[in-house]
């Protein structure tokens, strides 16, 4: 009976009765103690569905900020005010020249390849694909962040599709193998070069980059930068826009020495 | 021979996640949004993980528990906003510290650091007197939740969170996970909801809420 009433309880739960039906439980609720008690169990299960569902959510993003964000954010200055005791224009112009020189300096040791890396990246992640006709074990696992189900659902499979090569690329530059990114997003660049196709063209380019910075290998991270930055079309455009010139040039500077 | 360039159709599109910033008032509308969830909880990160973090570790907290009390708090204000349980009656700051403070409070009490307790917001105070004792009255029947989910397997909650999260429907759901059809994936979802349910049933402090009700 209970498990009857636990069936009818369900389908209550989904809507997936007939209006009699519904009216049936709705009554059965009201009047049935025990009934009722199976209904609070129930929706409280569900409760716990989406409240766990809404954990790993935050949990993914929360891991998401932690790799792009600065390790030191949370490093808290222990600078004490200094009162130094100038006239007006030597406080002005010592400001200034501090500022300048400040500037420089902190840029110059500030820039480095995994810097510009965390400022630029941003996360590739996959639309809702209701009414999308197939969805790939590989997009699946893409879509939920579990990357090593990404790179082992790709390892299944033989990897011709740009697609396919791409997210497992990713999932490998979420897991900090490079290495490993750098040859998937290649293949990709690669096989279009092959086809004459541009599928993925962009997402590989800016990706590559971003992966050969994280890798400190500066100079072809930024050849690639360059090549979006002088392509106004390149879906990265803007977002590799807004690293400085100055910056690219002292990450020049830096890896020629 | 060179195959001429084919223009893509949009099948993905990139969410900046990085870019979005809203106002109190479009942070709770994006909370409400299915599709930008992750950009507002992105954005909560960027805007106020810094502060509220500081907050913990400036009363005896270490990072680890900054970032935990933080991820708990962003928790239970999407969880209360999607419940319409916070409209903005006091701002989003006030609100998420105002959690932050209570989950740090009890999990102090919980270590029994109770002479840090007392030391311990000596200097804050002033920072935020709101009451927001009655939105977490529930929250140990939450940490239940986590910890029944934890030991239902991975497979039901990944059906279940597909059916009660993601609102997808049966016949998504057979692209999404390895059943043959949608018969088979009901019959699996009933069966997992039933078992979820009987789990819930047997949790003690559950079953007190229940029956207190």
């Amino acid at each position: 009976m209970e498990d009857r009433n636990e069936h009818l309880l369900i389908n209550y739960f989904d809507r997936t009765l007939e209006e009699r039906e519904m009216r049936e439980v709705e009554e059965l609720i009201h009047t049935d103690l025990e009934v009722r008690k199976q209904w609070q169990y129930l929706q409280l299960a569900v409760e716990a569905v989406e409240y766990a569902a809404l954990y790993d959510q935050v949990a993914a993003v929360r891991e998401n900020f932690r790799t792009i964000q600065p390790v030191d954010v949370l490093q808290s200055s222990g600078n004490k005010n200094v009162r130094v005791f100038m006239r007006p224009f030597m406080r002005v112009a010592a400001a200034v020249l501090a500022l300048i020189v400040g500037t420089v300096a902190y840029k110059y040791f500030s820039v480095s390849a995994t810097h510009v890396y965390q400022k630029t990246f941003i996360a590739y992640s996959l639309t809702t694909t209701r009414g999308q006709a197939a969805i790939t074990d590989i997009e699946q696992a893409y879509r939920i962040q579990n990357w090593n189900g990404v790179i082992a659902a790709a390892n299944k499979s033989t990897l011709t599709d740009n697609k396919a090569l791409f997210l497992a690329a990713m999932a490998n530059l979420q897991l900090q193998q490079y290495a490993a990114a750098n040859k998937l997003f290649e293949q990709v660049l690669s096989n279009n070069s092959q086809t004459g196709d541009d599928y993925f063209q962009d997402e590989a380019q800016f990706y590559l980059a971003m992966s050969n910075l994280a890798d400190n290998h500066s100079v072809k991270a930024i050849a690639l930068l360059q090549q979006i930055r002088a392509d106004k079309n390149h879906l990265y455009h803007q977002q590799a826009m807004q690293i400085g010139k100055m910056d690219l040039q002292l990450l020049k500077i830096k890896a020629n020495r | 021979m060179i195959r001429p360039v084919t223009k893509r159709t949009p099948a993905f599109t990139i969410n900046m996640i990085k870019g979005s910033t809203y106002s109190d008032v479009e942070l709770l509308a994006a909370i409400g949004r299915r599709d930008q969830l992750n950009n507002a909880i992105y954005f909560i990160y960027q805007q106020y993980s810094q502060t509220i973090q500081s907050f913990i570790l400036a009363n005896s907290g270490m990072p680890a528990d900054a970032e935990d009390i933080f991820q708990e708090t962003v928790v239970i204000f999407i969880d209360l906003v999607k419940k319409n349980k916070f409209r903005g009656e006091a701002s989003v700051k006030t609100f998420l510290t105002a959690i932050a403070r209570n989950l740090w409070l009890n999990e102090m009490k919980k270590r029994e650091r109770s002479e840090i307790r007392e030391k311990a917001f000596e200097n804050e105070r002033d920072l935020t007197e709101l009451d927001i004792s009655q939105h977490m009255a529930n929250q140990e029947v939450k940490q239940q939740f986590l910890e029944v989910l934890g030991k239902l397997g991975e497979n039901c909650k990944k059906l279940l969170t597909l059916v009660y999260y993601e609102n997808m429907s049966m016949k998504d759901i057979v692209h999404h996970l390895p059943y043959e059809n949608e018969q088979v994936v009901r019959n699996k979802k009933y069966k997992c909801l039933q078992s979820l349910t009987a789990m819930i049933k047997e949790n003690p402090l559950i079953a007190r809420l229940v029956n207190k009700q």
